[in-house]
């Protein structure tokens, strides 16, 4: 969801590098709390990108079913020592459901803070900022750069593949073919006229780009420049406070609680 | 066809996306489904060898890591906390165990093709088990005792991975014959 907000325009390789800090932080939570107070965070960042709450709860509405349940059996069936209400198997503790809310929000808020990277990110973008992030591989003879290429034309690609498999799968349907019927066997076969004219279609298509790509020139990573080249810039440096200033309660939680 | 460096990492991008559409189209047998990902696993392995193969695999799960829904079940960093996130880890180096035993063997029979890919499912499950213990027993805190995940995996692995690793291989054979000419 483009806006044009601070947040987008901060360079991706921060922004991974911020998933990261964060996501590590939450595990180090000890206290209740600041569970609430990354909440606000996430919260806050969401209103500066200019986005509407709506567009996170349809990041977590496929997962919250999941999460609720997961909750609800480990309040019933965790252990614990001070029992509040007893019912059969079910044995509802004091300690489980704290043990349950933590677990709630931690997976809560992993969701959230990750839905909040691709709402503020194109995916060109990520795969540029996750090449700068994996560069420090380059040392250990990682292809780095082609790496990230594949990544961007994996994506192009997807898209495309699925409409080809649907078209593939009508095509021979209407020849006659039957994909919901006949034994063991035939089921099995029936995929081998799908994916022939699959794979044929996109060895064709990558011959094509291959050309494409090597008459304009392109010879691998070696000294190539961007396009789209960002510098980091003021919104960096304001996300990088906003991060910290978040990950900091955390961290000091966690520190304090090793002195206990 | 010539094979040229930028050809191959094409291919292995166009393996990459293939498996993760691969994760949503089922082959419907009756009790075990089997998905298409190992299928595509084993024919990058297969027609792009162990290296290239390997790669395609790695680009797929950092697709998916970066945050892109391409997963089974989405995607995300948070993808790692998943218990089954050890199978997919597990597809990069069973695409490069493939494509090894395959190198050596060499002729593609469906007896060659089937070695090949069981290897490939033992180190799929090889990688996929433990991950399952450690996540289960360390970051879920739901113990799983290591018999009952041995025994289960050992179960899920003669029934669901042989089978697949049967369709698979099938026509792995049927279509290498007519498409690696293309290649």
């Amino acid at each position: 969801m483009p806006t044009g907000s601070l947040v987008h325009r901060a360079s991706p390789k921060i922004k991974i590098i911020s998933l990261f800090l964060l996501t590590f932080s939450i595990f180090l939570i000890k206290d209740s709390y600041l569970y609430f107070y990354f909440l606000a965070a996430s919260v806050f960042i969401l209103k500066i990108a200019g986005l509407k709450t709506s567009y996170l709860l349809k990041g977590l509405k496929p997962l919250i079913f999941v999460f609720v349940l997961t909750f609800f059996l480990n309040i019933m069936f965790s252990e614990g020592d001070k029992i509040l209400w007893e019912w059969g198997l079910v044995k509802i503790t004091e300690e489980g459901l704290i043990y349950s809310f933590k677990f709630f929000m931690k997976v809560t808020l992993l969701v959230i803070y990750a839905t909040l990277l691709t709402l503020t990110t194109s995916p060109v973008e990520l795969s540029d900022g996750m090449e700068d992030c994996l560069k420090p591989l380059k040392y250990v003879k990682f292809p780095v750069h082609e790496f990230s290429l594949m990544m961007t034309i994996a994506l192009r690609f997807i898209p495309t593949l699925v409409m080809e498999i649907d078209k593939i799968k009508k095509a021979q349907e209407a020849r006659g073919a039957n994909f919901s019927e006949g034994n063991l066997m035939g089921r099995v076969k029936n995929f081998i006229p799908i994916l022939i004219p699959l794979f044929i279609t996109s060895f064709k298509r990558a011959d094509e780009l291959a050309v494409a790509m090597e008459s304009r020139c392109y010879m691998g990573g070696e000294g190539r420049s961007r396009y789209r080249r960002k510098k980091d810039g003021f919104s960096d440096y304001v996300m990088l406070i906003m991060v910290l200033s978040v990950i900091f309660p955390a961290l000091v939680n966690f520190f304090n609680s090793l002195n206990k | 066809m010539k094979k040229s460096k930028t050809k191959m990492l094409i291919l292995s991008a166009l393996f990459a996306a293939l498996t993760a559409v691969g994760a949503f189209i089922k082959i419907p047998i009756p009790f075990v489904p089997v998905t298409m990902q190992v299928m595509f696993v084993s024919f990058a392995a297969i027609l792009l060898g162990p290296y290239y193969g390997a790669l395609s695999q790695l680009v797929y799960i950092f697709t998916g890591l970066s945050g892109i829904p391409v997963f089974a079940k989405g995607g995300g960093f948070t993808y790692v906390f998943q218990p089954s996130f050890g199978f997919l880890i597990g597809f990069v180096f069973a695409a490069y165990a493939i494509g090894r035993i395959f190198e050596i063997l060499k002729e593609a029979s469906f007896k060659n093709i089937f070695i090949a890919v069981v290897s490939g499912q033992v180190v799929i499950y090889a990688t996929g088990l433990p991950y399952l213990y450690m996540m289960n027993n360390y970051y879920l805190s739901q113990p799983l005792p290591l018999d009952k995940i041995f025994y289960l995996g050992f179960s899920l692995f003669a029934v669901s991975g042989m089978l697949t690793a049967l369709v698979v291989s099938y026509i792995s054979a049927a279509i290498y014959r007519r498409t690696k000419l293309f290649v």
